[in-house]
């Protein structure tokens, strides 16, 4: 039997799954600075060690329904680093990392929420119910600015 | 291009919290400022939508751009530059953002002027 690990996360009441490879850290509630001229979706940047990280409202870029209940400025931050880019994530709760057999794994999206279902590639069953997969590479890239 | 020399000020949107936070300048080079001025004569552009009490403007190319507080000249020769961050590359060349550099928590932003003050040509 072939196993999977995801990292999952909620946001905006949704349970969401990534690859844990592409997870750095967990931060506690930042603050963040203003970067000018950009959209309302980059919450702005934090220190990070010796450099500096963008924080990206995921929920508000995806639209979710619910995504007003996250204060960005109250909640953790999930870091995130794939393919040179390196952003932090505001995020409701985390679930730690999944261990789940394949065919738990449905391709099948039928999550509809926002413009979430164009970032999913699969869903299943897991510790707190249903979890979406989301490619957080593709977030990145659409998101970027 | 030389960035020995950058003029740089204090983005006045930051809040100047006292919790251990980063305070962002820009900057620019200083071989591209015409003059520093402080009676406006010339069209006022605000890319940057500085805020603060404008007391001097950067002339370049005929037009005027306010400054921020803390308007000083900086050496960055020498400063740990902030390594590339591909999610901000868009942002960067669309503003014209050169490098960052940062000492302690203080985040320089090194701006091309003429693409900034061409930037907020086509945005308006």
């Amino acid at each position: 039997m072939t196993i999977q690990q995801w990292f999952t996360f909620q946001l905006a009441n949704t349970w969401l799954a990534i690859e844990p490879n592409s997870v750095v850290t967990i931060l506690d509630p930042q603050h963040y600075v203003h970067l000018p001229l950009t959209p309302s979706h980059i919450l702005g940047i934090i220190p990070h060690g010796q450099s500096i990280i963008p924080i990206l409202h995921l929920s508000d870029f995806l639209r979710m329904l619910n995504s007003d209940i996250l204060n960005p400025q109250t909640h953790r931050v999930l870091i995130v680093s794939i393919n040179d880019m390196d952003v932090g994530i505001p995020i409701q709760v985390t679930g730690g990392v999944e261990i789940i057999s394949e065919n738990q794994v449905s391709n099948q999206v039928l999550t509809k929420n926002g413009r979430l279902q164009d970032f999913l590639v699969g869903e299943f069953e897991g510790d707190h119910g249903l979890s979406c997969i989301l490619d957080i590479g593709m977030v990145l890239e659409r998101s970027r600015v | 291009m030389s960035n020995v020399h950058s003029l740089t000020c204090l983005a006045d949107h930051v809040s100047k919290v006292e919790t251990p936070s980063l305070r962002i300048f820009y900057a620019f080079p200083a071989l591209q400022i015409e003059h520093i001025v402080s009676d406006v004569t010339l069209p006022i552009v605000n890319p940057l939508h500085i805020s603060s009490p404008h007391e001097l403007y950067i002339e370049q190319g005929g037009r005027v751009m306010p400054l921020g507080d803390e308007v000083r000249f900086h050496r960055l020769e020498g400063t740990r530059k902030i390594p590339d961050n591909l999610f901000l590359a868009p942002w960067s060349r669309k503003i014209g953002v050169m490098a960052l550099y940062r000492i302690e928590n203080d985040v320089f932003i090194l701006i091309d002027l003429p693409t900034l003050l061409n930037q907020a040509r086509t945005d308006t």
